[in-house]
């Protein structure tokens, strides 16, 4: 299919035939009178998570570490083979080392599996803590819990003001487990035990993107947006009937219904209230046809090519200004065939350095490469490109898979920001916990709070990764 | 005492039979809802029913397609949209179906109002159309609202008829109770204790009984797994991607066999039979199917017999390149023994010795014996697993594991009454058939499926009484699911925030 430019008039064919009607997309652009009055560009979070950390480290069972970690600090840096893909963006890329998971060590002593304690910390900062048969959802069901506190994304998204259709937009690649959704496959949290699933779907996520709710786009954007509030409405009105006939934790439970309920009313709101634009700043949507089964493992770099795409489109449209892309899940066993791989990634981080793993890491170094390029080549209203708008975060669960480290985590990032961060640079901040980092990110979008997580394990910003 | 009784919303595989039954829908949209979470082996805990924005919005689209197809079916009111009087006779007939009991007058009130207001502002088959979308989207048709005598906290009381019959068809069929249920419910059949154990063994005659007990099956023994089994090609080239296929077929003809034809525990664990078509006796090395269709055939039961030794069960327990004791061994421990030995610790290699010619599988963890580290826990899972060695990778039987002879000898520690020694998979499943660990183990993991949640202290009774009602009954799994309909955990509700 070739692409289309939006209009109040497109319809476009999505997956499984169903004619989406692209109405109202007008109505989530930024306005055009902004952009006339000299238009400063908005900034955007975006988190980067592949599984398994790294096995570079210094021990005879690893890699030479510089295969991951370059050796020299500053900008004369050396990217090795596995990080080898970043080298077209260096000038974006800010590399810190030296950021500890420390709370996640609290939790070693028969805690459960260690990368779901880092799955569940990596953007809430908050340590599980306690014996993992008393916590979660189930007591005793999983080896590990659910995070117990919100994560970054869903704490910042309703306090920076920004008056997008999404809050924040989830994306993932076949983030299921083979054995179901486990504390491994949730990464993001709208509160303690309360997991936000990624749309693994690109399809479903297309649609979900640009439908307006108008079916076969005969109805408009108005009137359509009038019918399902009433319908809404009636449904809160439901809930809030049944309550008080609920005992606690069913209320607790329903009530979360009715607030997600009440957030999708006001983002149908949104499409009309908002001054509609031309489609300038969006140009042309590629719609997602026939992806593929989105759960079959050989789709697995077509998806998440699906995804990034999407997702790109998100930040340009401006649907969200935070987003998340999740690959696969925290001890993946993933045999990634397509990067001449022939083994199981989480098998092989037990065996230690090796080729086969070494290309696990760089094809996922050369997929944040394909993203950082997709940002790089899309112009900002601002002038400037998404990708320096923008501040990618790639992020792992435990830093050395061979002993389940929780020193030197991951931290990679693309783009300044908007010239908030350093870039083009190597930095130590000398064994930080990874709270201070997510207090960091949390400065940059605007939410001037100190702490984030558990603060006994720092407050305050990571002050060397800012420029 | 009847436990907890959280409320519960509909699962995927619920909602789409639910609207099935409903609507006629055959387009089942809760294929797009995202992926449950698994807890305690299952995907409908009430506990671990969590929101999200995402599934609202779908939700609120498949409510959107419902109701665009209903109205578009010309029979649905068997009246004019603008005919007020016939649409509130469609909302308190529909009303009583979608939310699996009589609406109460105000109820009726309310969806007639919002009709009305819909029509005025827009028109009447749009009218019809929202309603049925809003109904679609309350508490009282996604979850399944029990107020069930609500009385002052702590107080316990018998469901009401209806709520029986709704807790009696999720529980056996996974759908919106049929015509006969409401009129029993209707009929006040339901309040006694006779009455539901007739609904229930008419339901588990009906054909719609083999989904659930098929679903219980899927996920109490993980037989999704076999769909993702991968193995060395190099090494086992028979294993062909269509095998996975007809090893899921094998165990799920097995399993709906067991259940439907009247088995029992003994014959899931000790059947000397099967079935299989042409290729998959092939695979095997059993003669007799001469056709793609399955066939029952018997088994060699000096050497295989029941569940744990189909193939589909020892491939997918296994690794790419040999067997992995530790992975059988886990899995029965977990799943018929109801023990979950705890994670590896931090900083261990868990990846098993590469194959050598020269050494056995045993021989090559033998470290988990020799190592304090590892002997703690692994003993509980190893000995166990090391009893199928007699099974390669592939689920195929081998005599020898290369040059070297196989000591399948094993040891369950550790349990209450299933302590010992054994050797091979034939004594292993004898012993585990004879088990009262094992008995009991079945009828909680039912019971975690059927109540949709994980047992309490105060279910003890309930437990005790359904394993003396599978006793008594030869340990039938048809009296077992029944019986799962005769107890305090699912006759009565105490009310919520009584003091623990």
């Amino acid at each position: 299919m070739k692409p289309f430019r939006l209009s109040r008039r497109t319809l476009l064919r999505g997956a499984g035939g169903i004619l989406i009607g692209l109405p109202a997309l007008e109505a989530m652009l930024r306005t055009s009178s902004a952009q006339a009055a000299g238009p400063t560009a908005p900034k955007r979070l975006v988190f980067f998570y592949t599984p398994n950390g790294t096995n570079a480290g210094n021990s005879e069972k690893l890699a030479d570490e510089t295969a991951f970690w370059p050796a020299a600090l500053g900008p004369d840096f050396v990217l090795g083979s596995e990080v080898a893909p970043l080298e077209p963006l260096r000038k974006h890329l800010l590399i810190a080392s030296g950021i500890n998971a420390e709370s996640c060590k609290a939790d070693i002593d028969g805690h459960g599996d260690l990368h779901s304690i880092a799955m569940a910390q990596l953007l809430t900062g908050v340590a599980t803590s306690v014996d993992a048969a008393t916590i979660g959802l189930i007591p005793g069901a999983n080896p590990t819990a659910y995070g117990q506190g919100i994560s970054l994304d869903q704490y910042i998204a309703p306090k920076i003001g920004a008056n997008t259709r999404f809050p924040t937009l989830e994306y993932g690649v076949l983030t299921t487990t083979d054995y179901g959704v486990l504390p491994l496959s949730r990464m993001i949290y709208a509160g303690p035990n309360r997991p936000v699933p990624a749309e693994q779907d690109p399809a479903a996520m297309f649609s979900r993107m640009f439908s307006d709710g108008t079916s076969g786009g005969q109805t408009s954007v108005t009137i359509a947006a009038a019918q399902r509030k009433s319908v809404l409405d009636f449904v809160m009105d439901d809930f809030a009937r049944l309550q008080p006939s609920l005992g606690a934790s069913d209320r607790m439970k329903l009530d979360a219904h009715l607030t997600s309920v009440r957030e999708l009313e006001a983002r149908i709101a949104k499409q009309v209230t908002a001054t509609p634009v031309t489609t300038a700043s969006c140009g042309t949507v590629q719609p997602v046809v026939d992806p593929g089964d989105p759960m079959a493992k050989e789709n697995f770099p077509a998806i998440g090519k699906l995804q990034m795409d999407l997702l790109v489109l998100a930040l340009k449209c401006d649907l969200t200004r935070i987003a998340s892309l999740q690959w696969s899940w925290a001890r993946s066993n993933l045999v990634h065939t397509w990067a001449g791989v022939t083994q199981g990634h989480h098998d092989m981080t037990h065996v230690g350095a090796s080729d086969e793993l070494s290309k696990v890491n760089a094809w996922y170094a050369s997929q944040l490469a394909y993203l950082g390029q997709q940002l790089l080549a899309t112009p900002d209203v601002d002038g400037a490109t998404l990708l320096d708008n923008t501040l990618v975060y790639w992020c792992s669960d435990v830093s050395y898979a061979y002993t389940h480290g929780f020193d030197n985590i991951r931290a990679f990032f693309l783009g300044s920001g908007g010239g908030t961060f350093k870039t083009g640079q190597h930095v130590d901040v000398g064994g930080q916990a990874h709270q201070k980092l997510l207090v960091t990110l949390m400065n940059y979008m605007g939410v001037n709070e100190n702490q984030f997580g558990i603060s006994t394990y720092g407050t305050g910003p990571l002050s060397a990764l800012l420029a | 005492m009847p436990g907890p009784s959280p409320i519960r919303r509909l699962s995927r595989i619920e909602y789409n039979n639910t609207v099935a039954d409903l609507l006629g829908d055959s387009t089942h949209p809760a294929q797009a809802f995202p992926d449950e979470e698994l807890a305690l082996g299952f995907t409908n805990n009430a506990n671990a029913q969590t929101t999200s924005s995402l599934l609202i919005e779908k939700y609120e689209n498949a409510a959107a397609n419902l109701a665009t197809a209903a109205v578009a079916k010309p029979d649905l009111l068997g009246c004019d949209a603008a005919d007020a009087a016939c649409v509130k006779t469609f909302i308190t007939k529909f009303g009583q179906k979608a939310y699996r009991r009589p609406l109460a007058s105000d109820e009726v009130d309310r969806l007639v109002a919002f009709y009305n207001t819909s029509k005025t502002s827009w028109d009447a088959a749009t009218a019809v159309k929202l309603t049925i979308q809003a109904m679609l989207q309350s508490p009282h048709f996604l979850y399944r609202v029990e107020a069930g005598g609500a009385g002052t906290p702590g107080s316990v009381a018998r469901l009401s008829s209806y709520e029986l019959a709704t807790r009696l068809s999720y529980a056996l069929w996974g759908t919106m109770p049929d015509a006969t249920l409401f009129a029993a419910a209707e009929a006040k059949e339901l309040d006694t204790n006779d009455g539901v154990l007739k609904q229930a063994q008419r339901m588990i005659a009906d054909p719609r009984a083999k989904q659930s007990v098929g679903t219980f099956f899927e996920q109490w023994l993980d037989l999704a797994k076999v769909a993702n089994i991968e193995k060395s090609q190099q090494l086992f080239p028979q294993f062909t991607p269509q095998i996975r296929v007809l090893l899921r077929k094998e165990q799920d003809t097995f399993l709906s066999d067991v259940v439907f034809g009247g088995g029992n525990l003994n014959t899931l664990l000790l059947a000397n039979y099967s079935f299989m078509n042409k290729d998959l006796a092939a695979y095997y090395g059993v003669t007799g199917p001469s056709g793609d269709q399955f066939e029952k055939v018997t088994l060699d039961s000096t050497k295989r017999v029941g569940v744990l030794t189909a193939g589909g069960f020892l491939a997918s327990s296994a690794k790419v390149d040999q067997t992995s004791p530790v992975q059988r061994g886990l899995f029965v421990r977990e799943r018929f023994l109801c023990t979950t030995p705890p994670p590896p610790p931090a900083n261990v290699n868990t990846t098993p010795p590469a194959p050598n010619p020269d050494l056995t599988t045993r021989e090559r963890f033998a470290q988990h014996e020799a190592s304090p580290s590892c002997s703690g826990c692994h003993k509980l899972m190893d000995p166990i697993g090391l009893g199928f060695e007699q099974f390669d990778a592939t689920g195929r039987w081998r005599a020898m594991e290369g040059t070297l002879a196989i000591d399948a000898s094993g040891e369950i520690v550790s349990t209450l009454a299933t302590n010992g020694k054994f050797n091979g998979a034939v004594e292993l499943a004898t012993k585990l058939a004879g088990s009262t660990d094992v008995s009991a183990c079945v009828v909680k993991q039912w019971f975690r499926y059927a109540y949709g949640r994980s047992e309490a202290n105060v279910d003890s009774c309930t437990l005790a009484s359904l394993g003396t009602t599978f006793g008594q009954g030869q340990n039938s799994f048809q009296t077992l699911v029944v019986g799962l309909t005769q107890t305090d955990a699912f006759l009565y509700r105490t009310q919520e925030g009584a003091p623990k």
